[in-house]
Order: C-alpha cells, then structure tokens, then sequence
C-alpha cells in the first residue's frame, strides 16, 4: 500500500513540474499579449498597464503559482487575450472529447481482447492470420485517412451515419451515438489492433508457461486452464490498455477535426488562430493531467494484478 | 566466462546471418522493400517528379488521374504524382530527424543510467525521464507549433521553418522510449562478469560502457528507432493535416490529405486517396522493417511503440 | 513382476519435429508398474526419461507424437481415450509432480485456490468441505498452518513449502499413481532430504504407488523398490535396486555408480566416463552407449542389443553375462 502511494505522490510531482514546464513554454510566444490585444502600434504606455493589470510583469514564477493556485481552486477566469470565461469554454468542449475517447476506448476493449485471446488459442490458424492482418492494417493506416474514406464511401453513400458533426445528447440518444459512431470506430481501430496482439503474445506467453502444464497435469478442464492463462496474461495488456486511454486524447483531437466534432480540438485549434495563450495553457494541462493519470492507473493496475510486484519486499 | 568474452569479441548482435533473416521472411523483406521507396522517392525527388510539385496552372484543376497525370491535379492545377513523391521529403525528414536528435541523449541517458544502476545518478536520470516521458506528445507539439507559430524563425543567420520546431519537440519527446529501451540492455550488461572483468584491469568506466556495453544496445536502439521514424511520419502528417505541419505550397502528404478535405464530397477521390495511401504504406513498411529487424537480432525481445501509443 | 500391473507400457516411443524431420527422443521403451511399487527411472539429461513421463499422462503436445504397441493404465487403454477422459484420469488417478515449484505454480492464484480447484475438478463437494480437505493435505505433506498457505501466493512461500503444496496438489484427489518427475533437483540438499522423507511417509499411509524420476542414484535407492536405467531414449537395464547396485550388468550402469563420489581411505581420481550422450536424431545403428564403452566390439556398433533376463534383472548389452 506503501508503495502506491508513493507512486501517486511521484505522479502528483511529475505533474507539477511538467504543468511548470507548459507555463514556461507558452511564455516562449513571439508578440507580447499586450500588442495581440491591444494592436501591433500600442504605445509602451498601454502595454505597461496592460501587463501590470494583468499580472503580466510579476516574475514568472509568480505568474505560476498564481495560475496554479486559480486551477486548485476551480477560478479559471477570463483569457487575458479573448476576455472569454475559460472555464465556460472547457466545460462546453470538454464532455465531448471525453464521451468520444471512452466511446472508442469500450470499442476497442471489448474487440481487442476476445479476438487476442482467439487468436492465441488458434495460433497459426486461420484465424490468427486474419487478425494479424487486420492488426498490421489497423496499426499502420493514419486515422485522419481512414475517417475520410469512411465519410465518403460509408456515410454518404448508404445515409446511415452523419457525414460530420456533433449531435448533443438534447436531440435525441439514437441521433446523439449515431453522431459519434464513425468517430469513435475510427478512433478505436488502432487500439483494436495493438491491443489484440499484444493480448495475443502475452495469452501465448502464459500458456507456455511451467504452472499451464501443472494445470493440465492436474485435469483441470480446459476452461479454467485458459483462465489460469488468461490472469497472467491480463496485467500487461491492463497496462498498455490504461496507457492508451491517455494516448487517446491526442489522437482524438485529430480525428475530431476529421468527422467537425466540436470537441476540445475546435477550442484548442480556435485558440491557436486567435492566440489565446491561456486557453490553448489550459486545454494542453488538462489533457497532460489525463494522460499522466492513465500512465499512474497502468502502473497501479500493474502491481494489483501481478501479486509479485506488489509486494516488493518479499 | 568464456562465453561472455566470445560475446565481448562477437560485437553487435545484428550479424550478416541476422540480415538473411531479416530478408528471409516475407513481411519484413516487403517492409524494407517500402522503406527503400520512400527513401528513394525522398532522395531523387527532383529526378523522378515529371512535373515542378508547386507549379500552379489553373487551367489543369481537378483532372481525374491520366496518361499526362498518373494521379491526377489538384485544385490549383497541380501535378500529384510529383506532390507525392516530393511529400516524401518532410514525412523522411521529420522522422528521421526527429530520431537522429534523440538517439544520442537517449542512449547516453540509458547506458548511464544501466551501468551505474542503483545509484543516485541513477535515480535522477530515471525520474527526469519519467517526467519527460508524461508528456502527451501530439497535443504538447500541436500546443508548442500553435503558440510559437507557424512561420520561419530568424535566429541570426538561421531561418528555422516549421519542420524543424517538429523535429526538435519530436526529438527531444523521442528521448525517453530510447532511453528506457538502452537502459534495459545496458543494466543487464552492467553485472556480466566481463563487465566486471575490465574494471579489474582497470579499465575506465567511460572507455567499458563505450565499447563494452554500446556495442550490445545498438541492436535494440535501432530497432525501436525504425519504430519511431514510423510514429514520426504519422505525427508530422497529423500536423500538417490540420494545418501546423509543413506549410502550404510545400508539398506534405498530410497537408495534401487536409487539402481534400473540401473535395471529397465532390467526388475527386485521387485528391485524398494517393497521399493517404502514401502515409499508409510507408508507416506500414517501417513498422515492418522494424518487426522484421527485431526478429532477426532477438525474436523475444520487447520495444515500445513509443509516442504513437 | 507378478500380480496385475497398474501401468503396463509397450515400446512407447515419441518424436518431436526438427530442421531434419522427425526425430525420436524415446526409442521404443517398456515398463509395468505394480501397485504399490516404487519404480525409480533413471538417466542423465537428455535420456529422455522426463519426456516419457510426459507421454504416460498424454501431455506431449502436438507437434510431438507419441507411439506404443501398448500404454494402459489400470485396464483403461490410454491411447485411444478421448481428450476429456484422459483430462478425467489426470489428477485422478494419476498425478504428476514436476521440477520446480517456483514455475509449476500459478504466480496469480493462491495456493489454497489452486489446490481447490483441482479437487473440485474431479470431485463435487460442498465448499465446506472441500476446505476441510484442503487443510488435510496440507498437514499430509507436512506444512504447518495450513490456513495460511491457503492464503499465501506462491512467491511467497519458500521453496520446500512449494514442492510440498505441489504434492499436496497432485495428491488432493487421491490418485493411484504418482509420477514424480525429478521432485527435489531444484531444491536445497537439506530440503531434497526432507522431500524423500515424504515420499517415503506418503508411500506407506496412502498406499501410493510410486514413479520416481532422477539422475540421483543415491534419492533412487533410498525410495525405490525397483529401477529402470535409461540411455538415449532406450532402457539399458532394469531391476530390483538391490540387484542393480550389488551387480550391474550394463556398462553404463556400472560406471553410473563409479561415478558417484565416495567417502574412503584411499584418495583416487573422480571417475569420468568420457564422452557425450548422442544427440537426439543422431543414426545409431547399433547399442547407443557403443561409442563410450570401453568394451564395446563390432557386434555392439551395428546391431541393437537384444534384451536379456535372468529373473528379474534384465539388461540390453551384448557383452552381459547371461
């Protein structure tokens, strides 16, 4: 128990310096914010009150604490540059993203990992052939590509799905999934196939093992000897698993743009264009909280399931 | 012991047999088939290119693919074939410079930190490459591009374009997979007795983890190296795909792949279809290529997917 | 051997595939095992002898083959079962204990959940007292608290422990036939000390008989009524252990147990016997251990020895004494 702990504690740390980080990062920015609100020919007068209302001219590391401190305390103000509540533009966005990464992440779970353990127990069949294909195709196509083949040869054509756009949960549950089902398949693709083959190897891993002969040698019945497998083999693609959760985000901020989705993709790529410095600030931390969250529960998932790690001292 | 001085003399574990492996299955010859391409394609760009990839002839727009245009124009008049072929140039570029910049620091940072395992340097270095392995690299590069800008940066006498920021963010992200994959093999290597051997001799530790040790992680650092040239060329083609990669009119596979966008409803299917495929194949072909390289220097070992997740 | 056997074994042979096609690792062997015995098999590595305990429980996989005139146990015949009466017999009625305990059990199960898995395999009990029977194993096989090995996982108990719940593994459904597939080599000399002392103890109050897998002369002799010595996947000789140390017939026997260190005044040179076991797949056309024995004459290189009896001590070797 120690021991997990200290791992989230780590992971709180590695946040911190890696938001401290970020901060310094979008300081890098060629114009001052000042000029971009203000206009290229604003006089050194104006800027220095901008920056001095704003905070702007403070050290940098006061300008950080104050910036973290406003997250903790759930104070996401207004951008310096657009004057829009940051908050209100994260809570509008933010829901989507999220509905449209678990969507595909449940996708590719319940695929992946049925059609790995298939494959290990076929192994060198026909099967096994035909996911390895499949996985090789699924790794390797780029989602953007394979979204836009799926809106021109499946959307249109046959009218089942929408060709783009986000259809918000107020008009109707059908029309709302229907929306995000193209998104969320090809989103999840890829994960299908690293997750099946990694479920694969690891399945076929077990089985080779010395403790499968011994449940044969025993009679247990071939059920439960898949299970004595399938436990083992289960922690590492666990963890990969979580780890794709956090990969995920990135990845979908692409596929958003794909298939017009109104996620935090449009925020953050309007947020480029308008060089709003704080939103683009804040939509990168959270999405980097996420995925540092995801690496902790693959490491957390890790030692749960393997009672060796856990228990370090032994 | 005898044994691990054999080893000591064999050098690096990738030998001639492991290359006839490497050819000798079917996939992974395909792969280096691709890769091979694609390197030729970047290479002799303004040799095979039967047309100048940004010459605008607006009356030549949206020709379906023909004699004159194996793959047809886009919506400027322009011939995609050559776009193809030139867009090699910046997915290579980008993936490889991207991996050339981190291998140095990655495989320091590992061989470091295998041999003197245990220690404090040790810890420090791990940890900070955890901290740098927290970072989500598409949406921290989409971040850094959209903040710095997509223009050329005048640092005195350098003009630094666009895919120059990538591959610095991409490489300096790159660090951490080929660090951890270096320190796995360079910390078992750190306790062979060989090892131990040459400190008895007297042997410096800088001079035992540079030919003792080096030798033996190259084989594994390539092999995920190849893996991350295939994540960098997806990652690049991401970015150029919503506009932060390479700019306009230079030609880039994912920036073409953008470009359809607005045309795919009319039913000009080459503006999406070659540059797509194009992506496609050459990620397949160096996942292949480094599938097949790792066959062939050890068939159990484990690397990392890296960034591409 | 008298009385009615309860594994009755006839040129059993098994072959795996190689770069050269199929090549035998067992060449043709046969043993009968009455009740209550003690059968000790013997040879070095690479004789073949654990790959055909393997074969006895059907475990070799495919692409390995597995061939006798005759394999039956206790009247079942073995060969032509059906995969769920074979599974059925494992455990059952016969039981195998392997090498080592560290990788034969399941490192993400409890022990307690191991053994209660196997028991309920092949017997319906209620929970209650199915535990109960659990917990009785456990003291059969000489662990204290046995509530807490149930709960333990395997790493966390040490290696005797380990061998022991293996046992108690093998053992919870009362099997006639254990198969003990050289139980202590991966276990400190104290613990293989104390290991034997089970068999031994297990042999007397259940009844059990025996098949005792090793290269250990010595834990043979110790356990074993009767022993079979195997070179090359062939049986070389074969008897009554007494028989077999007092008076070895087979070249190979006689320099097996010369070559056991022994304690005594005069100080002499470890006896080596030269050479190296054949590789499996190797052409032997005639005795396998021809090449290294210092006896050997034409008929030996070229013909495989036929099998000679003088009671119950038979022996492969042209050169034997009838």
């Amino acid at each position: 128990m120690g021991n997990a702990l200290r791992r989230v504690a780590f992971s709180g740390f590695v946040l911190f310096v890696v938001s401290l980080l970020l901060f310094f990062l979008t300081r890098a920015i060629p114009v001052s914010p000042a000029r971009i609100v203000l206009g290229a020919d604003a006089t050194e007068e104006q800027v220095a009150v901008f920056d001095r209302d704003l905070g702007l001219d403070r050290p940098v590391l006061v300008q950080y604490a104050g910036w973290i401190g406003g997250i903790l305390r759930g104070e996401l103000g207004n951008s310096y540059i657009t004057n829009r509540p940051l908050g209100a533009q994260i809570a509008q966005s933010f829901p989507i993203t999220l509905e449209l990464v678990c969507l595909a992440f449940a996708f590719a779970l319940i695929v992946a990992i049925p059609l790995g353990v298939l494959s290990a127990l076929n192994a060198g069949r026909a099967v096994d052939h035909a996911a390895r294909l499949f996985a090789v195709i699924g790794v390797s196509i780029p989602g953007f590509w394979l979204g836009l083949l799926l809106i021109v040869q499946l959307a249109v054509p046959t009218g089942l799905f929408p060709p783009g756009g986000y259809v918000p949960l107020s008009r109707g549950l059908g029309a709302h999934l229907n929306s995000l089902m193209l998104p969320a398949f090809t989103l999840g693709i890829h994960y299908v196939a690293v997750l099946s083959r990694l479920t694969r190897s690891s399945m076929l891993d077990a089985l080779s093992q010395d403790y499968i002969r011994t449940a044969r040698a025993m009679g247990l019945p071939a059920p439960l000897v898949w299970l004595y497998a399938f436990k083992n083999a289960a922690a590492p693609v666990v963890g990969v698993a979580a780890m794709s959760f956090g990969y995920c985000f990135g990845w979908a901020l692409i596929i958003e743009q794909v298939f017009n989705i109104a996620g935090l993709s449009r925020a953050l790529l309007t947020g480029i264009r308008e060089r709003d410095y704080p939103l683009i600030q804040l939509i990168t931390l959270i999405i980097t909280a996420i995925f540092i969250a995801a690496n902790l529960a693959a490491d957390l998932l890790n030692r749960a399931l393997n009672p060796r790690l856990g228990a370090a001292t032994q | 012991m005898t044994a691990d001085i054999d080893r000591l003399a064999a050098g690096p574990s990738t030998t001639r047999s492991g290359l006839r492996l490497l050819l000798a299955s079917p996939t992974s010859a395909m792969g280096a088939a691709i890769v091979l391409a694609v390197v030729a394609m970047a290479a002799l760009a303004p040799l095979l290119a039967p047309y100048d990839p940004t010459a605008i002839d607006l009356g030549r727009k949206l020709l379906a693919p023909s004699a004159a245009h194996w793959m047809g124009t886009d919506q400027a008049g322009r011939d995609l074939l050559s776009r193809v072929i030139w867009g090699a140039r910046p997915s290579l570029t980008v993936g490889v410079g991207a991996v050339l910049l981190g291998m140095p620091l990655g495989v320091a940072i590992g061989i470091v930190s295998g041999f003197y395992r245990g220690s404090l340097l040790e810890e420090a270095l791990m940890r900070s490459i955890e901290v740098l392995a927290s970072i989500p690299l598409l949406v921290w590069a989409i971040a850094i591009v959209g903040v710095i800008g997509v223009g050329p940066i005048r640092l005195g006498p350098l003009v630094i374009v666009n895919e120059v920021k990538i591959i610095v963010i991409l490489g300096v992200l790159y660090v951490p997979a080929i660090a951890r994959v270096t320190y796995a093999v360079a910390s078992g290597e750190a306790k062979a007795d060989y090892v131990r051997a040459r400190r008895v001799q007297g042997v410096g530790d800088a001079t035992i983890m540079v030919s003792d040790i080096l030798p033996n992680c190259l084989s594994p650092v390539i092999v995920q190296a190849t893996l991350l040239i295939a994540a960098g060329i997806l990652i690049e083609a991401s970015l150029s795909f919503i506009g932060l990669g390479v700019q306009p009119p230079q030609p880039s596979w994912g920036g073409m792949l953008g470009e359809s966008r607005g045309f795919i409803f009319g039913g000009e299917w080459w503006m999406s279809a070659f540059p797509g495929a194009a992506i496609s194949l050459a990620v397949i072909g160096f996942n292949l290529f480094g599938d097949g390289l790792r066959d062939s220097a050890d068939p159990r070992a484990v690397t990392r997917h890296g960034p591409m997740g | 051997m008298t009385g009615t056997a309860l594994l009755e074994v006839a040129d059993l042979r098994v072959a795996f595939p190689s770069a050269a096609g199929m090549v035998e690792a067992v060449r043709g062997i046969d043993l009968a095992i009455a009740p209550g015995e003690a059968v000790g098999l013997l040879g070095e590595s690479g004789s073949g002898k654990s790959v055909s305990s393997l074969a006895l429980m059907r475990l070799v996989a495919a692409p390995g083959r597995v061939r006798a005139s005759k394999l039956a146990f206790d009247g079942h015949d073995l060969l032509t079962l059906g995969d769920g009466a074979m599974q059925a017999l494992r455990g059952r009625a016969m039981a195998m204990v392997f090498q080592d305990p560290q990788t034969a059990l399941n490192p993400a199960f409890r022990v307690g959940s191991q053994l209660l898995h196997v028991l309920r395999a092949h017997e319906r009990l209620a929970p209650a007292v199915a535990r109960n029977r659990v917990h009785e194993i456990l003291e059969l096989v000489g662990l204290p608290d046995p509530p807490r090995v149930m709960r333990a996982y395997p790493h966390e108990l040490s290696g005797g422990m380990r061998q022991r719940a293996l046992i108690g593994m093998a053992l919870i459904a009362r099997p006639r036939l254990l198969i003990a597939d050289e139980p202590t080599t991966a276990l400190d000399v104290t613990v293989q000390a104390q290991i034997v002392d089970l068999f031994r103890r297990l042999r007397r109050e259940l009844d059990l008989t025996l098949l005792f897998i090793t290269h250990n002369l010595d834990l043979m002799a110790e356990l074993c009524d009767r022993a079979l010595v195997m070179y090359a996947g062939l049986i070389v000789e074969a008897g009554p252990v007494e028989a077999l140390f007092a008076a070895p017939r087979h070249p190979y026997t006689r320099m097996l147990l010369e070559c056991v260190p022994r304690l005594e005044p005069e100080r002499r040179a470890l006896t080596v016997i030269r050479g190296m076991p054949p590789r499996p797949g190797a052409a032997l056309p005639g005795c396998p251990f021809a090449p290294r024995c210092p006896g050997a004459d034409d008929r030996c290189r070229t013909s495989r020895p036929l099998e000679q009896r003088r009671g119950e001590h038979r022996v492969a070797c042209w050169q034997a004494a009838p």
